[in-house]
């Protein structure tokens, strides 16, 4: 069992559906994302294209973050997602340095989106529950994972452009999608392995 | 470590609710499901039970509850006490009770009425749709015809609406996402940033493009639609209608492709036209003829099998030498060479003949295709045309021209080709409602079945001297004007002898000072209203001109019976399911806001006029038997929902059904969705009725000093340059054009705090597009502050970001930004204010639908010191 | 048989009056009560209903005994009571 992704380039319009909807999931703090949308150019006028690139952690199956760790608080769990413990999170920030895809966020003290009025009820419900001093990241949604739902970001994109589903099987939606359209990986000569994989746009 | 699942972290709860409801970030209006927690809201997501949305939602519905629990809300009644009102200067505002302020108002209209009804301006913002209704019943019942959406400038706007209701009976146009192979999109973006049907739209467009449709982008910006696009045509800003007609002459005249049947049997191609421009009618009943080739005489249209009808040729009816509407339009379309098209609109010859070809290969005209046991013609091709191609001068021809395209290989409403969003339906099975079709009026043309006001777009107006603030009733093919804030409309309306002035303004949510143009010409008409009313979220830098603000409910404190109707505006168009869906309170209000739905009922009372309004509500939302409103009784909105709900879907179904069950869907069928198989109306490729209206408005306008400018008002679509396009200005070398930004709504979201920091991420939200090539020329590199000034020397500034994906002649600029109050902190500073660059004077609209040009000519130089 | 003519909104205002009873031939029709109107109210007052001689304005909506009617053949019928006619302008224009 391994927990991994495939985002059809093909299908993302860049709405931003998934940057946001992971943020009104886990009500995470100013500047912290665990899901981005990036745009990049390729080419030049005329031929030129933009690129949507939503990006979150990859769940490296050899998580140099993990590697790093002092304390054990980055960790992997069985099913391959990897996650951070803030019980044991120190904050020395290692892990950002060591991770390729700049997918961790240092949390350094309680902020809120609208400053000078403190938490709003959303917030006070969906954000006071991260620590500060730690670093925080995406764990593929584990709470609705278990709960039988999908990542927030698969279950909200408006184009269905994320498949989210077992990579050990290979009858799995993803594990096919991967297959038959190519999917790659980012920098995959670091050899970390991500579980998050691309399909050509 | 292992994480407590959501359901036990809220075990005990008094109050764990999913609550089925609509979005209101924006018109599109997806359907959602609120989850609410001890009375509070902690997440908002896409309703999977609905067509609307289909469970998902953009990054904008996914945010609301910012927007909701925001601070910066007004939560009180507010009165001004500083009696000069002017951009930045402090109302001085003083909180009120709602009695006080309601008293107030009351007590003004109430006056106004008996004076003169026509005397209140409603204005409304179009970023929420749920306020239309009231809105309008409102306007109805007290008697004025003043009633304008975002300040009229409506840049999404006249000729889209307009072209759209007349040959598609619908609001606007979509490619058929399911069928269509080949879509070309001219300055639009549905499926991608687009609001109508919005989420739909994106997962059916992603479908169509997993599927191998082929999209071409006409746009001189490669973002959203050109970013998914199988290829991307920069053009220069604005000469839409020269490729659109350069196309349809390659498939004509070079190629001759065109779908003989679908233009005889469904479009007035066959009507004979005279040396006069107009039908040749029939002596006895008036009816327009058409040469029938099985006698070789002249009949009316509806008396000839369309199949003898002719479409091109000579003929002499009564002594009359005539010839068939599409002779004309060959004839006419031969001019528009690719080699004519290429300098205007810098697209090289060879592919605008490539683009046509291929169009006219892909539409398989002839062909047919079974779905869900019935045939219907088959045209897999669409060229659909919104905001961009039409905010010019020559806003009616650019559209009608990209139209063009769909009519003349019969794509128009056929499956795969160029749909209205839900032009016919039949109802529900259970009652027959809704149920309404498109049916043949004056000359077999097309009036819509349902529209978004009541004023259909066909059989037009006749013209005569307004009454009307915005001259509608004089420019008849206007949906929503900009006069009402112009500069030039106090000479316009002593030019035409409007029999009062404006006094009251009555503003639901719009930002006029941002929503229009300049912010100048705008304040100036809004400081000159004896009194101004606003029903608002937050403070706007249009509030600070109102004399009492009253704090409204949002949308997730509010109730609407119809989110997602009319059909024709935001319920996705091709097959799947009918949805009717509700919008219903998911919390109450935290300060003192009421929903503006009851306050208007409210003051309805106060002023005297319950019948007026009952009558209204019984007429908008066509209420029945024993649902009808009584004239005498007042009631709540949410009894008024509660009719409307119960009429249509029946006394079991009342709002307490759909409270529980948040929608009711049922499956379209073949015969609605491509309804135009199977109705008997036409469409005009040929617009007759245009010269003589021109004619009637110059009658009026002419004498008064207003020319009436006759080469916009042809039957057939020219290409007709901005004034843009013919400033002689040398340092003015740059276009500059704004574009919706999928992250924001108007001038609205950038208060959100979500949206406004993924915005500031974001290189294009807040920034201005410029070519990178250009950029190297003037010595501009990317991040540079700049000036942008137009030739009227109004100027703004402005970020840089220098991109390979834009026109090198354009100048790209994101959305409505660039507040500058402080009732809405977070969205202060943050952006472009585009629209502050445009005229607003006749001089700058089209003459014909009063749709405001969004293209200005610009010179760009470097901020002092400015590098960021 | 007696007919009462329920104006609303600005027709209302201008006729100064909100319910305007007339007496009328059985077999009356819609398009006779206009002409009532005219003859009572003077030609701009029904100008405001008419787009062209003839028809009317897609936002004047008609209601006889509560059933919108579109057509100005439309016969009236009593059944004893009077036959009731609504009319109201819906003017304004839409965007969006």
């Amino acid at each position: 069992m391994r927990w991994g992704m495939a985002i059809d380039l093909k299908r993302c319009i860049g709405c931003y559906g998934c940057q946001l909807s992971c943020k009104a999931e886990h009500g995470t703090p100013p500047g912290v994302f665990f899901a981005r949308l990036l745009k990049q150019e390729e080419g030049r006028y005329p031929t030129v294209r933009q690129l949507f690139l939503p990006v979150l952690c990859f769940h490296c199956d050899d998580p140099p973050c993990v590697d790093v760790c002092p304390t054990e608080a980055s960790f992997k769990w069985p099913d391959g997602v990897v996650d951070i413990d803030a019980e044991k999170c120190v904050g020395c920030r290692a892990c950002m340095m060591a991770c390729p895809y700049t997918q961790r966020y240092y949390h350094d003290e309680a902020q809120y989106y609208f400053p000078d009025n403190g938490p709003t009820p959303y917030e006070r419900a969906r954000s006071e529950r991260h620590e500060a001093g730690v670093v925080m990241k995406c764990n593929f949604c584990r709470d609705r994972v278990h709960a039988g739902k999908q990542p927030a970001c698969v279950a909200n994109c408006p184009t269905i452009a994320r498949t989210f589903g077992d990579l050990d099987d290979p009858t799995s939606e993803v594990s096919r999608l991967i297959k038959d359209r190519g999917g790659y990986t980012l920098h995959p000569e670091l050899g970390t392995g991500p579980s998050v994989y691309y399909l050509p746009p | 470590m292992e994480a407590v699942s959501e359901a036990a972290s809220t075990c005990g709860a008094r109050d764990d609710v999913w609550i089925p409801s609509t979005c209101g970030l924006c018109y599109g209006t997806c359907s959602i499901l609120a989850h609410r927690v001890d009375d509070v809201l902690v997440k908002l997501e896409g309703n999977p039970d609905s067509a609307v949305g289909k469970g998902r939602l953009c990054g904008k519905g996914v945010s609301g509850l910012m927007t909701h629990y925001d601070p910066n809300r007004v939560r009180v009644p507010l009165r001004r006490t500083n009696p000069v009102k002017g951009i930045g200067v402090d109302p001085g505002w003083k909180e009120i009770s709602w009695d006080e302020a309601l008293d107030e108002v009351a007590e003004r209209l109430r006056k106004l009425r008996a004076e003169d009804p026509r005397k209140l301006f409603i204005q409304r913002t179009t970023t929420v749709t749920s306020s239309r209704t009231p809105m309008q019943v409102f306007a109805g019942a007290f008697g004025t015809p003043n009633r304008s959406s975002a300040g009229g400038g409506l840049h999404c706007g006249n000729g889209a609406h307009l072209i759209s209701g007349i040959m598609h009976a619908s609001w606007s146009v979509v490619p058929d996402f399911q069928y269509c192979n080949y879509a070309v999109y001219f300055g639009a973006s549905k499926g991608h940033g687009a609001g109508h049907a919005s989420c739909s739209n994106m997962g059916m467009a992603a479908d169509a493009r997993a599927r191998g449709m082929k999209m071409v982008v006409v746009d001189p910006m490669c973002n959203f639609a050109a970013a998914k696009a199988t290829e991307w045509v920069p053009l220069r800003v604005g000469t839409d209608a020269a490729l659109a007609l350069s196309m349809c002459n390659v498939m004509v005249n070079e190629l001759g492709v065109f779908d003989a049947p679908y233009l005889r049997a469904k479009t007035n191609a066959a009507y004979l036209i005279g040396p006069d421009k107009l039908y040749v009618r029939d002596g006895a009943n008036g009816k327009p003829l058409v040469w029938d080739l099985s006698v070789n005489e002249a009949r009316p249209y509806d008396a000839a099998n369309s199949d003898d009808m002719a479409l091109e040729g000579d003929y002499t009816v009564n002594g009359v030498s005539c010839r068939p509407a599409f002779q004309l339009l060959k004839t006419h379309l031969a001019k528009f060479t690719p080699e004519l098209a290429e300098p205007i609109t810098t697209i090289p010859a060879k592919d605008i003949r490539r683009l046509g070809t291929e169009f006219a290969r892909e539409a398989r005209v002839g062909s047919t295709i079974v779905i869900d046991g019935v045939t219907v013609p088959y045209r897999p091709v669409a060229a659909i045309a919104f905001r961009g191609s039409q905010g010019h001068m020559n806003s009616v021809y650019n559209f009608l021209a990209v139209d063009l395209l769909n009519q003349v290989v019969g794509s128009a409403d056929m499956a795969g080709g160029c749909l209205g969003f839900n032009p016919a339906s039949h109802g529900h099975p259970e009652t027959g409602r809704p149920r309404y079709i498109p049916k043949a009026g004056l000359d077999g043309l097309m009036v819509t079945g349902s529209w978004m006001a009541h004023h259909v777009p066909y059989p037009i107006r006749e013209p005569r001297l307004p009454e009307e603030l915005g001259m509608q009733d004089l420019f008849v093919l206007c949906q929503t004007s900009p006069f009402s804030d112009s500069a030039d409309r106090e000479e316009m309306w002593k030019k035409f002898e409007l029999p009062y002035r404006p006094e009251i303004l009555l503003n639901y949510g719009t930002n006029l000072l941002m929503s229009i143009a300049n912010k100048e010409t705008v304040a100036k008409s809004l400081a000159q209203f004896k009194f101004v009313v606003s029903f608002d979220l937050f403070l706007t830098e249009s509030s600070e001109f109102a004399d009492i603000v009253l704090p409204d409910c949002d949308y997730l404190e509010s109730v609407d019976s119809r989110p997602n109707f009319p059909f024709i505006f935001s319920l996705p168009g091709g097959m799947g399911e009918w949805c009717w869906p509700i919008k219903q309170p998911t919390v109450k209000p935290e300060g003192e806001q009421r929903r503006s739905s009851e306050v208007l009922i409210d003051l309805a009372d106060r002023i005297g006029m319950r019948e007026d309004l009952n009558a209204a509500y019984n007429a908008i939302l066509k209420l029945e038997g024993p649902f009808r409103l009584q004239s005498d009784r007042k009631y709540s909105y949410e009894e008024v929902c509660d009719a409307e709900l119960k009429t249509n879907f029946g006394a079991e179904r009342g709002l307490e059904w759909f409270k529980n069950n948040g929608l009711i869907k049922w499956p379209k069928k073949p015969e609605e969705v491509y309804w135009r198989h199977f109705v008997d109306v036409r469409v005009p490729i040929y617009w007759e009725f245009l010269p003589q209206l021109g004619e009637k408005i110059a009658a009026l306008a002419e004498p008064r000093g207003l020319k009436i400018p006759r080469h916009y008002y042809e039957p057939l679509p020219d290409w007709i340059s901005c004034p843009a396009h013919d400033d002689p200005g040398s340092d003015r070398d740059l276009y500059a054009f704004y574009y919706r930004d999928i992250i924001h709504t108007n001038s609205f979201t950038m208060e959100n705090p979500w949206l406004d920091e993924a915005a500031r991420l974001d290189p294009f939200s807040y920034t201005i597009a410029m070519n990178a090539e250009t950029g190297r020329r003037k010595g501009i590199e990317d991040g540079d502050e700049v000036w942008v000034e137009s030739r009227a020397g109004r100027k703004v500034k402005g970020i840089v970001h220098l991109t390979e994906a834009v026109h090198p002649e354009g100048l790209g600029i994101a959305a409505c930004a660039g507040h500058w109050g402080d009732g809405m902190p977070i969205a202060k500073g943050k952006g472009v204010f585009f629209n502050d660059l445009l005229e607003l004077d006749f001089d700058h609209v089209s003459p014909v639908n009063l749709n405001l040009d969004l293209c200005v000519k610009v010179k760009v130089s470097r901020a002092k010191g400015a590098r960021r | 048989m007696v007919v009462n003519v329920r104006l609303f909104g600005i027709l209302a205002i201008l006729a100064g009056e909100r319910m305007v009873p007339f007496e009328m031939e059985s077999g009356a029709t819609l398009g006779d009560v206009l002409t009532e109107l005219e003859k009572r109210f003077g030609r701009e007052f029904v100008d405001r209903i008419f787009r062209v001689p003839g028809e009317m304005h897609s936002y004047c909506q008609v209601f006889v005994n509560d059933a919108q009617v579109n057509g100005l053949k439309t016969k009236l019928k009593s059944n004893g009571s009077p036959a009731e006619v609504g009319i109201i302008l819906l003017m304004a224009s839409e965007g969006g």
